[in-house]
């Protein structure tokens, strides 16, 4: 496996996420108060949200402020960005793309061959017939035993 | 006398040639996710819960309910012959469990762990089985300000007891609790946070969000810590325990199987919680404390019982009272409702051929289980020997099947995707994602518990004091937050004086 990996202190990833949970919260807040609200026998949609993005943004600030105010206790790192992760991400991303165009044979196959190659660095070849047989497994399976329709794309001819 | 009938009819269910099928593939499948590490019953649930849609709900819910305690049984082949647990309930068991294997015990520590489990899990099933419905009779007469409270008490017990920090527990909750208005609105037809989308007018898939919090965000994780597993391999011959390895570990699988009952009704991380509790005690009670992490059978019986014992019984709150207790009983929760099965009081009533064909099943996976696997472990170690470089992709092509298979829409790939980069970001920030997706799944039914009250009272929120039951679950509630406040500022008082202690 290919290891590449992005270190990162624990705080400075929490600084990033926190303001914008902040962000998202105060666009959701925005929404919500252009529902419904309804009256106090009958509430409307919007009341439940709204109590619940108070809390949560309250929680949010909070943990920003403990966060700048305790410097010192910033002694963890976070590794992250691993080339493995971007790989199975992007793979995920391509199916997402590729699936009804191509078919579960081809976009499986391709996205089985890539990883199997790059995760154990097996020969092409190695890798290219583990992938074929693989997939081929997986399509009879579903298809056929459990009776799962997938999607063919261009080999719907065959 | 109705329970004998019940029951009867239960297993008329549960030995249908096909139940039975699918009970044996749930447990082998349990099995194989619980023994792989980083793939633990949630991940096998969510993996297999879209190819349930075309199943009966009967044959779904006995073969997703065999994964889950197969997992738990699983778990344990892992810990014992690798010392890397399988799932997160069978930590606890690396200690003593590995240290037998290295003795040339690994065949006593894989039979009485399966025993133990046996045992737990069968005493855990007849707990359900007669208390469920007493529960349940008395859950008919409370109203929406009790289910509000309920499941208040609920969340606020799951928080507190989440294995990341209180306030990352809570700020799960709040967030899939906002995560399940997302849709239209149920009382109203009012479109929340869909920005015209209409693949979300249903609601976030549950599906897709599970398969990427829990599949997916566990296979990231996994990608970068991979290593060469070398597993000890007992022979068949050597997994005859001696009299006084059962001998020694009656008594833990006795107090295992107590504790895990008990824990198994409590929301949040109860059967991990289980593990660690029966651990302690074992110890505290043992005439040689200072042998357990060398090797004490005890110290397998004792924890492998417990987490076992948690199954049958955390399925109490989640058949009775519609709240899933620990993580993976909600993607059973979630299968029902796909099924058109409303958890809850009126289960027992409305459907008693699901009800009790669960619990026949569950007698009938927990023999199977001891039945297969013993035989089957060293399949189960082969299964180790698979690269993880070849195991992940093929899990992530399984998911996305998996999710596929739900509407045929990319859409649901794209979402899992997303979950799935969240769920691992949120994981590395020491996140606990399992709140998030019990809150996700209780939003909506708190809501309509707390609107509904609201029209009943005329507005008046008094209701949820003056409402008997309602009132006793917020008594509840109080007593808990006092209790946890008690415990933080003495835990307080303690530290300070400790810091200001010159020795």
């Amino acid at each position: 496996m290919i290891h590449m990996k992005l270190t990162l202190r624990a705080r400075h990833l929490e600084l990033s996420f926190w303001p914008l949970i902040v962000v998202g919260l105060a666009h959701l807040f925005y929404e919500t108060i252009h529902m419904p609200m309804g009256k106090i026998n009958l509430p409307g949609a919007g009341v439940f949200p709204l109590a619940l993005i108070i809390p949560m943004a309250l929680m949010a600030i909070y943990r920003v402020t403990w966060l700048l105010t305790h410097k010192d206790e910033d002694t963890e790192s976070i590794v992250l960005g691993d080339k493995n992760i971007f790989l199975a991400l992007a793979g995920l991303v391509g199916i997402a793309l590729l699936l009804d165009l191509l078919g579960f044979v081809i976009t499986m196959g391709v996205f089985l061959f890539v990883t199997f190659k790059v995760f154990t660095e097996s020969s092409w070849l190695k890798s290219a017939l583990r992938a074929a047989l693989t997939v081929i497994g997986l399509y009879v399976f579903f298809e056929y035993l459990i009776g799962v329709t997938l999607p063919m794309g261009p080999l719907i001819a065959l | 006398m109705d329970t004998i009938l019940s029951l009867a009819n239960g297993f008329s269910v549960a030995l249908e040639p096909w139940n039975i099928f699918y009970c044996v593939v749930g447990v082998l499948w349990g099995t194989i996710v619980g023994v792989l590490p980083g793939l633990g019953p949630m991940a096998g649930l969510a993996l297999l819960l879209p190819l349930t849609f075309k199943l009966d709900p009967n044959s779904a819910i006995i073969m997703l309910a065999g994964i889950f305690y197969g997992a738990m049984y699983g778990g344990s082949t892992t810990s014992i012959l690798v010392r890397i647990p399988g799932e997160a309930a069978s930590v606890i068991t690396c200690i003593d469990g590995h240290e037998m294997a290295k003795k040339g015990r690994a065949g006593p520590a894989l039979v009485v762990s399966a025993l133990g489990s046996w045992f737990g899990g069968t005493v855990s099933v007849l707990v359900l089985m007669l208390f469920a419905p007493l529960l349940s009779e008395l859950m008919l007469t409370v109203g929406p300000p009790a289910t509000f409270s309920l499941m208040v008490v609920a969340l606020i017990l799951m928080g507190l007891v989440g294995s990341s920090s209180t306030l990352k527990t809570f700020t799960m909750i709040v967030a899939g609790l906002l995560l399940g208005t997302v849709g239209l609105d149920a009382m109203s037809g009012v479109a929340r946070f869909t920005y015209g989308s209409l693949h979300v007018m249903d609601g976030m898939s549950f599906v897709a969000m599970a398969l990427g919090l829990f599949g997916i965000s566990e296979i990231l994780l996994n990608l970068e810590k991979v290593a060469d597993l070398r597993p000890i391999k007992p022979t068949f011959k050597s997994l005859t325990p001696t009299l006084k390895d059962l001998k020694d570990s009656a008594p833990a699988v006795g107090r295992g199987t107590v504790i895990g009952c008990l824990f198994g009704i409590v929301p949040g991380i109860s059967h991990v919680i289980s593990t660690f509790v029966s651990y302690a005690l074992e110890k505290k009670l043992s005439k040689f404390p200072e042998e357990f992490g060398k090797g004490r059978i005890e110290g397998v019986a004792g924890p492998e019982t417990a987490n076992n014992a948690t199954t049958g019984t955390s399925m109490i709150p989640l058949l009775v009272l519609g709240i899933p207790s620990i993580p993976a009983t909600a993607i059973l929760l979630s299968a029902l409702m796909i099924h058109g099965i409303e958890p809850g009081p009126q289960l027992i009533n409305d459907h008693p051929e699901v009800f009790w064909g669960l619990i026949a099943s569950m007698y009938i996976g927990n023999v199977i289980l001891v039945i297969l696997n013993l035989p089957l472990v060293g399949l189960f170690v082969n299964l180790l020997r698979i690269p993880y470089g070849y195991l992940a992709p093929v899990v992530i092509v399984i998911s996305v099947i998996g999710v596929y298979t739900v509407n045929a829409s990319a859409y649901e790939i794209w979402l899992m995707a997303i979950f799935g980069a969240l769920g691992y970001l949120l994981r590395k920030m020491k996140f606990d994602v399992a709140p998030l997706l019990l809150a996700v799944i209780l939003g909506d039914r708190i809501e309509l518990a707390f609107r509904r009250s609201l029209t009943i009272s005329d507005g008046d929120f008094s209701i949820f004091i003056e409402s008997a039951s309602s009132a006793v679950f917020l008594c509840v509630l109080v007593i808990i937050i006092v209790l946890q406040l008690t415990a933080w500022l003495l835990g307080y008082r303690k530290k300070n004086f400790a810091d200001e202690d010159p020795n």
